[in-house]
């Protein structure tokens, strides 16, 4: 998950990631297993509320890391298809070292055009949004 | 993982609050999934019209005529390798994707309504 966000620190929108944030970094820092082990007997009552908690930050988690592993998966897949195209026009006996060099910045060049994509896109929702999606932004 | 083994027994512990939460969580990343999948289609879309037109050598008319004015010497020099290729994309790049996303979604209504008129002429 911190590799996806590494690959695009810009492709997520505002609100929404905002709260992943806060949930990844959040305090919930005593693993699932860690904190069965540690269960105390006594404090039944509070440890059911911490544990509704703590399942529901287990499938948040589960759920987010689905998210982004697909998301990491398609970009590849892109840049794979789109790259191999550009770079690789006529696949020779190897692979050059100038088709390497075109393929390691054809990788970042379409990671950038991914972030202005999606910043255009998004855009593109909100004006919807706020024309109640009658018309569409014309 | 070591959360990605949660039982029935687990499930059976979450409160209604947090089962409420995590509805709303869930559809909230249902939502960031299908807008990621559509990022993606419409790159991959637009990186041909943009950035790598089909016909290496065909000037195009959106695509940047800067760069690829630049780099068609080194290009024809090196039989039709990209070696050059620059990591940023330039301004009438830029330009190009958001126009290419913001004609695509108007193309897509487009396509909509006419498909109302012709439901209603047969």
């Amino acid at each position: 998950m911190r590799h996806t966000r590494q690959l695009f620190p810009s492709s997520r929108s505002g609100k929404v990631d905002l709260a992943h944030h806060q949930l990844e970094t959040g305090p919930e820092n005593t693993s699932y297993t860690n904190y069965h082990s540690q269960l105390n007997h006594s404090h039944i009552l509070l440890a059911t509320m911490s544990e509704s908690e703590e399942v529901k930050k287990a499938i948040i988690k589960m759920a987010l890391s689905e998210t982004n592993t697909n998301n990491a998966r398609q970009l590849m897949t892109s840049i794979n298809r789109r790259c191999f195209d550009y770079c690789v026009p006529n696949p020779g006996s190897s692979l050059s070292d100038g088709e390497q060099q075109c393929i390691n910045s054809c990788m970042e060049k379409y990671i950038k055009a991914w972030n202005e994509v999606n910043a255009a896109y998004l855009r593109r929702i909100q004006q919807e949004v706020g024309n109640n999606n009658i018309s569409i932004g014309n | 993982m070591s959360n990605s083994n949660l039982t029935d027994a687990d499930l059976a512990k979450l409160n209604d609050k947090d089962k409420a939460e995590i509805a709303q969580f869930l559809a909230h990343e249902q939502q960031r999934g299908r807008v990621q999948s559509q990022t993606h289609a419409l790159t991959s879309l637009c990186w041909k019209k943009c950035i790598a037109p089909s016909a290496p050598h065909a000037s195009s008319s959106s695509s940047s005529s800067t760069s690829s004015s630049t780099t068609s010497g080194i290009r024809g020099f090196f039989g039709g390798s990209r070696s050059t290729v620059s990591n940023d994309l330039d301004s009438t790049e830029k330009q190009c994707l958001a126009n290419c996303v913001d004609r695509f979604m108007d193309a897509n209504y487009a396509t909509m309504q006419h498909l109302k008129t012709l439901q209603n002429q047969f």
